[in-house]
């Protein structure tokens, strides 16, 4: 509240947020966002882990690779380890935050890869049409023919073991999600009036794609971004939990989770806190995303 | 309708060569020479001149590919380094294990799914429809394998209500109940994910339906409630429901790898997560078109009888 708004309260309307002119879209949408409490919880707890896996250094109280023989499998609560030891004898609470930042990593690069890869296949395909979008839309099929990750942990397995090869592989899984959507997405905007009239006007075809088209797809592909972030941390940890990611000394949720499930019945917290870890990033990622899919498109709502 | 048919299986046949291309092309991507991955480290030098003789690994690659594809077509999908044994035999297997396994978890979602997808629905915005929504999230966002360790560390370690896994065979010589044992954990893991796409399908789908006028006019004439639902709404809601449900066993039967590790189930997915272990790149291979193959036939399958059932489908298709 400002002072001005307080001293004419009895006289003025009261302000509505949502139609005052002068407010571009992206305004309109943040400010949906930032009432969507669960969209908002979603954000803080992705944005608190990117924190704590760039602070790694500085928060994990332990080397992730130390190994302590006094404290193989100790329970959470031992001192020093919050979180307990791990089967060698190494901090849960360290290789935690330290694999934060691999999982992160994992999860986020190839969907940004393949969201630039994708959104450039499907504009091409979209906007040259004829033999392009059909050479594209057919090797689409092809990559969708096989049951989701099935096809990324055949690549990762063929390539080895792997922190770049696991990313390498995963990118199978966004291209045809991004690419399919933006083709869509370009085909509808471009039968739309305004870009009718951008042709009148003598725009060129990259003016028109660049200006015109693009950005009027933009909330879309932020939507499945995010959305596919969150099955990319599953689908990448779920590859290293089968021994495709970072070698064994590293610390990786997904490896921390495999090497718990033999423990299981001495030291449940093993594997436990990992898991915990994929399924509160995810369950993040996803409430992020439907937050923002309902922002973006009100119509969407229900 | 046959025409339809037709042209959909027609339109199978290049994914299926695209499916074999990206396949065979795993040996390629394998670092270093390929005969050394098909043979494993312990071969001789003239062992691995041989291979490369017979598979003609110095021949241009796509005369190699053709020739590999002519193998796949008559069944030969090369020698497992772990085992030496034929591949496919390996495969078909563990394959009958896996498909126990995925029409398991497919009835389980299903039916759990619908069940609750129904009752959200008839009462939008009760606490039981919220919870579903909560399940439903949860189930999107769990990672089968980690909840599956879960499941054994509550029901097989805390309660030793069911074994922890190990399956050894399914034609099982401890009798059916030792089969559904060993069953139901898996079972559950694997088809939770569904279970939370169908319920959420169904809830929106029955939400859509139980506010138009013909379900108004059954509850004027008197129906009972569960009349209603039932016999007029659930029926036209049931089509998209029916989509969505019939891919997952397709889902189910491709997701495998993760929750038949898990669980040791003695199935494909574990078949290419020792192949990972032990390099065995023809395991790998076959293993990977089989489930590739079956997912593109499932859905094959899907959309043909999505055009029995729905008319307008073929006619739409049939335009084109």
């Amino acid at each position: 509240m400002t002072a001005g708004s307080v001293a004419g309260a009895s006289l003025l309307p009261a302000p509505c947020p949502p139609g005052r002119p002068g407010r571009s879209p992206a305004l309109l949408a943040l400010g949906r966002l930032r009432r969507d409490r669960f969209a908002v919880a979603g954000a803080a707890l992705v944005l608190l882990m990117l924190a704590a896996a760039l602070a790694a250094p500085l928060l994990a109280p332990h080397d992730p690779t130390a190994i302590n023989p006094a404290l193989r499998l100790a329970s959470p609560g031992s001192p020093g380890y919050p979180l307990g030891g791990d089967e060698l004898g190494r901090c849960v609470l360290s290789r935690l935050l330290w694999g934060a930042r691999l999982s992160l990593l994992v999860a986020f690069l190839p969907v940004l890869v393949s969201l630039g890869i994708g959104v450039t296949a499907g504009a091409l395909a979209a906007w040259a049409g004829g033999l392009v979008d059909e050479g594209v839309m057919r090797t689409l099929d092809i990559l969708l023919a096989f049951p989701p990750i099935l096809l990324a942990l055949g690549i990762a397995a063929s390539l080895g073991p792997g922190t770049w090869n696991l990313i390498a592989s995963l990118l199978v899984i966004g291209v045809p999600v991004f690419a399919r959507l933006t083709r869509a997405a370009v085909l509808g905007v471009r039968a739309r009036l305004f870009i009718e009239a951008a042709e009148a006007l003598g725009a060129s075809r990259t003016v028109i794609l660049g200006r015109h088209v693009l950005p009027n797809v933009v909330a879309p592909i932020l939507v499945y971004f995010t959305l596919q972030c969150g099955r990319t941390v599953i689908a990448a940890t779920g590859l290293s939990f089968l021994g495709l990611g970072a070698p064994p000394p590293a610390p990786d949720w997904g490896g921390m989770l495999a090497a718990g499930q033999k423990v299981l019945a001495i030291a449940p917290h093993a594997a436990t806190v990992p898991g915990l870890a994929i399924f509160l990033l995810t369950v993040a990622l996803n409430l992020l995303g439907d937050g923002l899919r309902d922002a973006l498109d009100p119509t969407l709502k229900e | 309708m046959r025409t339809y048919i037709l042209r959909r299986v027609v339109a199978t046949l290049p994914v299926l060569l695209g499916v074999s291309l990206v396949v065979f092309s795993f040996l390629k991507l394998v670092p270093g020479d390929p005969s050394h991955a098909l043979l494993g480290p312990e071969a001789t030098p003239a062992q691995y001149a041989a291979l490369r003789q017979a598979l003609g690994l110095d021949e241009p690659i796509h005369v190699q590919y053709l020739s590999w594809l002519n193998r796949a077509v008559r069944g030969d999908l090369g020698r497992s380094i772990e085992t030496r044994e034929p591949v496919l035999p390996i495969i078909w297997k563990s394959y009958q294990n896996s498909l126990l396994l995925a029409a398991a978890a497919f009835v389980y979602s299903t039916l759990v799914g619908m069940l609750i997808g129904i009752v959200s629905a008839t009462r939008p915005r009760s606490a039981f429809d919220r919870c579903t929504m909560l399940v439903a999230l949860f189930g999107v966002s769990m990672p089968a394998f980690w909840l599956g360790i879960m499941l054994i560390l509550l029901f097989s370690v805390q309660l030793g209500w069911f074994p922890v896994g190990g399956m050894s065979s399914v034609r099982g010589d401890g009798g059916a109940f030792d089969v559904l044992r060993h069953l139901t954990l898996p079972a559950v893991t694997l088809g939770t994910l569904s279970l939370a796409v169908v319920a959420r399908m169904t809830r929106s789908t029955m939400l859509e339906v139980v506010h138009q006028e013909y379900v108004r006019t059954a509850r004027a004439k008197g129906l009972r409630e569960w009349a209603v639902i039932g016999r007029h709404a659930l029926k036209n809601a049931l089509l998209p429901v029916l989509t969505v449900v019939a891919l997952q066993l397709g889902l189910n039967l491709g997701g495998a790898v993760l929750t038949e590790t898990v669980f040791s189930w003695p199935g494909l997915g574990r078949q290419i997560f020792r192949s990972i272990s032990t390099r065995d790149l023809p395991v790998l291979q076959g293993g990977t078109l089989i489930l590739a193959l079956s997912f593109v036939m499932i859905n094959l399958a899907v959309d043909l009888l999505y055009a029995v059932i729905d008319p307008r489908i073929r006619y739409r298709g049939g335009r084109e």
